[in-house]
């Protein structure tokens, strides 16, 4: 038992850190945003040469072996710096679907690691919340190739994507897993604005080609990723609330009012240590998540459900309350809390309310 | 970074907890898992059994008699101890006075009192609240005044748990008034056997009585038994609350009773999702205290930051034992109750509901006691962040 980080691991906070306190923050966020692709390129090479994006995955698939302590370790730099790079839907939900499915898709994972391809995740249906388990979206066996047709919304960074990682129905076989080539959906893509500097898109497939993925334990293939993703997305969401907490004892340290900083008044005492208190609940939570599923421990799927859960509770806790302890300025655009609060409420929304993981959580547990 | 505990860790997890299910008697077992209150002979009997595996003192190092445990040790000992229905050790002379004792105390002191609390001789109580004097600790009135070779003791102590069958108090008294109020107090034994002081019981919101007032009145307490300096025994105290923390988060009790509580309900029913929303919070406490071990082992102190620990434990506690009496209903209403099945005999299951609503009562003291939960706020917001 040991959270401090080994020698490999505090070099890769270190380094990506860095990158994101030279690089990122609100003002290059919101000017990467409008770029074509809807984050730097430049930004997105650098990840790749300093092998952040090798960082979770096996030794001989090439990457670092890091497993889920890795993709942990940059998200949070990620969550702190509001970058709007797509590390989670291309190398943790993408990449982790692929690592899974073996020589296969060898070339296909070989593109996510050094970055070459960018792929996304065409999941959500509108109207359909969290009913991933039965998508709208079907695939059929037309002479011989798999096409798919339907309407997926919300597809994180579309318009920069090489590929998606497409959830469908199959005649007869439940849940398949696919892969589309950009190419096949180019003009039926609706590029949209995220809440939070990101950029998405929703595709409408019609009888387009696919590659199916799975042989029938697409679901599992699912959920195993999904694992590491929430331990990923909990991760960003610490990066933001860790800085917008900082930003808010920082704030109630300067600022006067009735000739006293806000940080002598004791009501706001005490709320900045329930705040300084949900955030080291749900980094405690996270980093233990996360090393459950490098190791391989049976609890690792609950723990992952219940991290993510408590980056929820703790971000919008910490959230709501750096707003509010800010005042009138912290509802202006010109603060970086209400990115960080953005960025924290979207992922949530993209990535699973509460109560939709604890209802997981509950049959886990039972 | 590593999650797992090293085999032999383990091995002492499970040798600890297989050792005291073993040595655990039914009676008291079935009181504690009822939550029915336990008589002094019991816990005695009870610490009696810790006491022959060295296992009361468990936080004391090998020097002074205990079992020497490090901070993953001590850690599992609770969790393994938490995992049962054992009841939890009387904490005034081993969490409370002990460390006060081998940390300031003279020789001869240490050798007259530790042995009898490590080997469960001697029931200790506490005396620092006062009427007047609460979370402000430091506006205490109690006076001790020296004539000759004695200190004379007059005042008030209130909240004293278990004055009635305590042989010992530990007392925070004023023996300098003139000074800023912390500087003026000092940190004396009493043997409550001495001529002027008087117990009257307080009778508290669960119907029990656990806590008492205490009277002092010219009660002549010899000189050898001030501990440390005069003056000075406001740094003992507040030294040994920072001892407490840990222990306080009650975490592994928390797991035990919400574990009971998921026994009784299918997956797909509201409570479930209550009781996942509770586990949840307890899993984060548990790694927080995990890492705060960690960083202890790695030789860092967390200080105040253990502060968070009994907070955000102590809270859970209290929401469980809340959950429990909703889960149990109309059941849990009555506090003295018999159910009665249609042929007259009593069924086994609701007679652990009598004591719910007590219980829940009783723990409405854990936010307030051991430093209030915004006590250690206030610490917290001084120490960590800097307020």
């Amino acid at each position: 038992m040991n959270f401090e980080y080994d020698e490999t691991e505090q070099m890769l906070a270190d380094s990506v850190h860095r990158f994101m306190d030279d690089t990122a923050g609100m003002e290059k966020a919101r000017a990467d945003a409008a770029l074509d692709k809807g984050y730097s390129a430049d930004s997105w090479n650098t990840c790749a040469e300093m092998g952040w994006l090798a960082a979770p995955f096996a030794e001989e698939n090439g990457g670092f072996g890091l497993g889920a302590v890795g993709s942990m370790i940059v998200e949070e730099a990620l969550g702190k710096g509001l970058s709007p790079l797509p590390y989670l839907t291309s190398v943790v939900f993408s990449g982790k679907i692929l690592e899974q499915l073996g020589e296969a898709v060898e070339d296909l994972l070989e593109g996510v690691i050094s970055g070459e391809k960018v792929l996304s995740i065409a999941l959500h249906e509108t109207g359909k919340g969290y009913g991933y388990e039965t998508p709208s979206t079907t695939a059929t066996l037309q002479n011989g190739e798999w096409v798919v047709n339907g309407a997926k919304s919300n597809v994180v960074s579309a318009g920069a994507a090489d590929g998606f990682i497409v959830s469908a129905t199959v005649d007869g076989d439940g849940f398949g897993l696919f892969y589309v080539e950009a190419g096949e959906v180019a003009a039926n893509i609706r590029e949209i604005n995220l809440v939070d500097n990101r950029r998405a898109g929703h595709i409408s497939f019609v009888a387009a080609k696919a590659a199916r993925l799975d042989e029938g334990n697409g679901l599992e293939i699912f959920d195993n990723a999904l694992d590491e993703v929430l331990i990923a997305a909990a991760s960003e969401n610490l990066g933001a609330m860790q800085a917008a907490f900082d930003q808010t004892l920082e704030y109630a340290k300067i600022r006067k009012q009735f000739g006293k900083e806000l940080g002598k008044f004791q009501v706001l005492q005490h709320r900045l240590v329930d705040m300084s208190i949900k955030v080291e609940e749900a980094r405690s939570i996270i980093m233990a998540a996360a090393m459950a599923l490098k190791e391989g421990h049976e609890d690792a799927k609950s723990l992952s459900r219940a991290a993510w859960v408590q980056s929820l509770w703790s971000g919008r806790h910490v959230g709501e309350e750096a707003i509010q302890i800010h005042g009138g300025i912290g509802m202006t655009d010109e603060l970086e809390i209400g990115d960080f609060v953005k960025r924290i409420n979207a992922n949530e929304l993209l990535f699973g309310i509460p109560m939709h993981h604890i209802e997981r959580y509950n049959t886990l547990m039972a | 970074m590593d999650l797992a505990f090293s085999p032999e860790d383990l091995q002492f997890y499970e040798h600890v907890r297989d050792t005291l299910a073993a040595n655990l008697p039914a009676d008291i077992e079935e009181k504690e898992r009822l939550g029915q209150r336990l008589s002094k002979e019991d816990m005695l009997r009870w610490q009696d059994v810790l006491a022959a595996n060295n296992w009361l003192a468990a936080g004391w190092p090998a020097e002074y008699g205990g079992p020497g445990f490090n901070a993953t040790r001590r850690y599992l000992f609770e969790q393994a101890y938490g995992s049962l229905y054992a009841p939890p050790p009387v904490q005034f002379g081993i969490t409370m006075v002990g460390p006060v004792i081998y940390n300031y105390a003279n020789q001869e002191q240490k050798d007259r009192f530790l042995p009898a609390i490590r080997e469960n001789k001697v029931w200790w109580c506490q005396g620092y609240s006062e009427p007047g004097a609460g979370s402000d600790l430091a506006s205490l009135k109690t006076k001790a005044v020296r004539d000759g070779d004695h200190y004379v003791v007059n005042g008030q102590k209130t909240w004293t748990t278990w004055a009635h069958w305590a042989d010992w108090m530990f007392c925070l008294v004023k023996t300098d008034t003139t000074c800023k109020p912390q500087a003026g107090i000092s940190f004396l034994l009493i043997d409550m056997k001495t001529p002027g002081i008087t117990i009257r019981p307080i009778k508290t919101i669960d119907g029990d009585h656990e806590v008492n007032e205490v009277f002092l009145e010219n009660v002549r307490v010899p000189v050898e038994n001030l501990i440390g300096e005069e003056g000075a025994g406001w740094g003992y105290g507040k030294a040994l609350l920072e001892h407490e923390r840990f222990i306080m988060s009650g975490s592994a009790r928390s797991r035990r009773n919400l574990k009971e509580l998921r026994k009784q309900v299918a997956a797909n029913s509201p409570f479930a999702q209550e009781i996942s929303r509770l586990e949840i919070q307890l899993r984060a406490l548990e790694f927080l205290e995990l890492r705060l071990l960690s960083t202890m082992n790695a030789g860092g102190n967390p200080g105040p930051r253990a502060s968070a620990l009994k907070i955000r434990g102590t809270e859970i506690a209290q929401a469980i034992s809340r959950l429990r009496l909703e889960m149990l209903g109309p059941d849990a209403v009555g506090v003295s109750q018999g159910f009665m099945e249609a042929d007259g005999s009593l069924p086994a299951g609701p007679a652990e509901a009598a004591m719910a609503m007590p219980t829940y009562l009783n723990l409405r003291k854990l936010t307030i006691w051991g430093g209030s939960n915004e006590i250690q706020r206030m610490v917290m917001a001084k120490a960590t962040l800097g307020l």
